[in-house]
């Protein structure tokens, strides 16, 4: 009963200063920005239709050699898709067609690396459409001009910064008569895109629409690697450092205000000692943010899972695992609190606090790097590219081989805030990506701590901080 | 078995000696009122009681514990001087919150959260912000907050401090309904009148020592002065009086007699009718607490008009002579 009266009177001062209320709107902010992140499956028409009008903005740099060549026009048409519905199973039928003003400026194209003629059509297609099917056929249209060989002509080296086809206006009169009579001026080519390489609609390229309608031009990308961005960058990044930072400035006035003169009396004369009284209150403002993160995490997650599709339960472990993290800051400030009972002071503490935690893990992870790659370099044959190890290169320009084990020894019994954050990361990929984006990522090496150590190494922190704060307030008169 | 018993009870802060050796007791259903100066060392008797603070040596017990064993806590209610309470609250969430801490049932503080605050005075603002209340409404919901739980022994520091005079007139009421139902009251006040209507048994502190305590009876009984005054026109003979052995000192148109060891009034007045005089004022002087706490203060820190100091003897403290 005390305890939960406590979180309620926690609960009521954070409300009162309207930091509660600030912190579920900009929560609330946060689920209503990502639910208007959407994805739309992209189709191959889509696919198609950006290289070809990229491929139309880049002639259009040069428009008197645009001209020259019958002002080309290269377009999709009469799309026909087997499975419309799921874009990603689908087999296509489509035309590509090439205009010119004249038959003969096909010729001049043929020359040109326009892609024109059915081996440089299905090379081009080919190339664009590789990795996500297996087969792309051409038929119809015209063959490949049988250039016959010539002798190299000087005028081919000259002029190097001009667009090619300047030289190629040089060369028409000369080729002109070699072609043979010029083809209709428009070119149709039927083509057969067969063989989805996606394995399903996580794996298919998605146009990312904001606001529910806007769609910002070239930004597609899987679903995976859409809601991987989302949930690690967006959320466990920016949105969990911000969180945590409301979260210390509300939570560190909780217990200087308690001990505040003429509060100090009414409380601690109440039949409760000081120790379960500072506990309480810890785990009262800790509750607090632990709801807090829970409706965000389980708003943002709902959001996600509602516009994608994609319902990853590890994104979840967000919620104990971010609490924890607070847990570590909110037992300095506590501490701090308790020696100084100073709001601002608690806050500055925990500041300062949050940065060397993070500051000695990211050392410690440069300096186990390094010690790995040193051992790497006596077992194996150095990697050229990176060339050899240096030894006694010290790690940030500043710490010598010599201070390493001082880093560790001061990492040993630091709270692993930073490891936390790399092994939430890691969660968080595993929950979305595939075992080859994981790769990509280096999640395929094992991690350099484990959680055991991660968790008990930081719960040892916690122990240690709010057991000196018990110890100051219970042996302290006030 | 007394409620609250200390023996030598002392408290140091760094190199100041707040208490130097209090020996008191309280017996169960007394209204015991604590007398001193601001800086007395009152609130640190208190707060050592209460495990607020720690004594430093000496005993202390509440209730038969150890003072400020947290569970005895729980049949005590405190209310302290410059109290704050937490202004995010309403006077009912404060008491409910209070509540909780005691552990009184939630049908129990719905039940009797209004009660108590209508009791005080307070039931009509119950549900607004503390921050809204005045001195006086504030200091209605510390004693109501203390006494909520239905406690044994309830201490309270300046409980009418801030309230008008009406005000203390209905907290004075509380205390006496208080009285009435057996509970121990633990009263540190400067309204000297206050404690002498209220308190059965009272202490007076000065600079961490227990100077007087008894009840107020006994502290305030007649102390062989009388006052004297003669018809208009007749000179009071002073020198004579005090030729009969007896102290003289002028009192306005009036002269005080205090009367020395063994005798009476009578021989004065004897003198006066040998004289012829026409005695026209004989009144028994009574000394009122307020006239032992201010004598007592005036020994211990004479004021600026070269009065010398007269020095008092702590209770229990070896005799001294002024």
């Amino acid at each position: 009963m005390q305890f939960l009266a406590f979180l309620k009177d926690s609960y009521r001062e954070a409300r009162n200063g309207w930091m509660l209320q600030i912190m579920l709107a900009l929560a609330s902010l946060l689920i209503l920005l990502v639910a208007c992140i959407g994805y739309r499956p992209i189709t191959l028409e889509d696919t198609l239709s950006q290289p070809l009008r990229m491929m139309k903005w880049g002639l259009s740099f040069d428009k008197q050699g645009y001209e020259r060549l019958g002002s080309p026009e290269a377009v999709v048409e009469n799309f026909v898709s087997t499975n419309p519905a799921e874009p990603w199973r689908a087999d296509y039928t489509f035309d590509y067609v090439v205009r010119v003003e004249k038959g003969a400026d096909i010729r001049k194209l043929q020359r040109s690396p326009f892609p024109v003629g059915r081996d440089g059509v299905k090379r081009f297609f080919g190339d664009m459409l590789r990795e996500t099917y297996e087969t792309v056929e051409v038929s119809g249209g015209l063959p490949e001009l049988d250039v016959k060989p010539k002798r190299p002509d000087p005028d081919d080296d000259e002029g190097d910064g001009d667009p090619p086809f300047a030289k190629a206006k040089e060369k028409d009169k000369k080729e002109k008569a070699d072609d043979g009579p010029p083809p209709p001026p428009e070119s149709r080519y039927k083509m057969t895109v067969r063989g989805s390489k996606a394995e399903d609609q996580l794996a298919w390229p998605h146009q990312v629409t904001l606001l529910f309608a806007f769609e910002p031009p070239g930004v597609m990308m899987s679903l995976r690697d859409g809601v991987y961005l989302t949930e690690d960058y967006l959320i466990n990044g920016f949105g969990a450092w911000i969180l945590l930072l409301v979260s210390v400035v509300i939570t560190a006035g909780f217990i200087p205000t308690m001990l505040g003169k003429g509060s100090l009396d009414l409380i601690v004369s109440k039949p409760i000692g000081r120790t379960r009284l500072l506990v309480y209150k810890y785990l009262g403002g800790l509750t607090f943010i632990l709801v807090l993160t829970a409706y965000a995490v389980l708003g943002v997650w709902a959001a996600i899972g509602l516009r994608s599709g994609l319902w990853a339960p590890n994104f979840l472990m967000v919620i104990p695992l971010l609490t924890f993290y607070f847990a570590v800051l909110y037992a300095v400030s506590t501490l701090a609190a308790v020696l100084t009972r100073s709001t601002i002071v608690a806050i500055l503490v925990t500041a300062v606090a949050w940065a060397g935690i993070w500051l000695v893990g990211k050392l410690n992870n440069a300096v186990e790097s390094r010690e790995e790659a040193v051992r790497e370099m006596r077992d194996a044959p150095p990697d050229l590219r990176r060339g050899p190890q240096d030894p006694e290169a010290r790690v940030w320009f500043i710490f010598a081989p010599g201070s390493w084990p001082y880093v560790k020894a001061v990492h040993a019994v630091t709270p692993r805030t930073y490891q936390l954050d790399e092994r939430l990361g890691r969660v968080i990929a595993e929950g979305v990506l595939t075992p080859n984006q994981r790769k990509a990522l280096g999640h395929d090496k094992p991690p350099r701590a484990s959680w055991a150590e991660i968790l008990g190494v930081s719960a040892g922190f916690i122990a240690v901080a709010i057991g000196l704060g018990c110890w100051r307030f219970t042996t302290r008169d006030y | 078995m007394a409620v609250i018993e200390t023996r030598e009870l002392r408290k140091t802060y760094g190199k100041i000696e707040a208490l130097k050796g209090v020996s008191l007791k309280v017996e169960p259903g007394q209204v015991y009122g604590l007398l001193g100066q601001n800086g007395a060392g009152k609130t640190t008797l208190i707060k050592v009681l209460l495990g607020i603070v720690r004594k430093t040596d000496g005993d202390a017990t509440l209730l038969d514990h150890a003072a400020g064993d947290a569970a005895t806590r729980k049949r005590v209610g405190y209310l302290p001087e410059d109290h704050a309470f937490p202004v995010y609250h309403t006077g009912y969430s404060l008491m409910d919150f209070y509540g909780q801490l005691y552990g009184v049932s939630a049908d129990d503080r719905r039940k009797r959260i209004p009660d108590m605050l209508e009791q005080v005075g307070i039931a009509g603002r119950m549900h607004s912000k503390i921050r809204t209340y005045s001195k006086g409404m504030k200091q209605r919901l510390g004693i109501a907050q203390a006494m909520f739980h239905d406690p044994q022994v309830i201490f309270l520091d300046e409980p009418t401090d801030g309230v008008d005079p009406v005000g203390r007139r209905e907290i004075r009421d509380i205390m006496q309904r208080l009285k009435e139902d057996g509970k121990t009251i633990f009263l540190n006040s400067h309204l000297l009148g206050e404690v002498e209507l209220i308190c059965d048994r009272v202490a007076i502190l000065q600079r961490g020592e227990l100077v007087r305590e008894g009840t107020v009876a006994d502290l305030t009984k007649q102390t062989g002065l009388f006052v004297v005054g003669v018809a208009a026109g007749e000179a009071f003979p002073a020198d004579d009086v005090i030729r009969l052995g007896y102290k003289v000192t002028p009192a306005g148109l009036h002269y005080e007699v205090t009367l020395p060891d063994g005798k009476g009034i009578d021989p004065v007045l004897n003198l006066l009718a040998e004289k012829r005089l026409n005695l026209r004022h004989l009144v028994e002087k009574k000394q009122s607490l307020e006239d032992l706490f201010v004598s007592i203060v005036d020994a211990a820190e004479p004021g600026t008009d070269g009065r010398p100091a007269r020095g008092v003897r702590p209770v229990g403290g070896p005799r001294r002579r002024s």
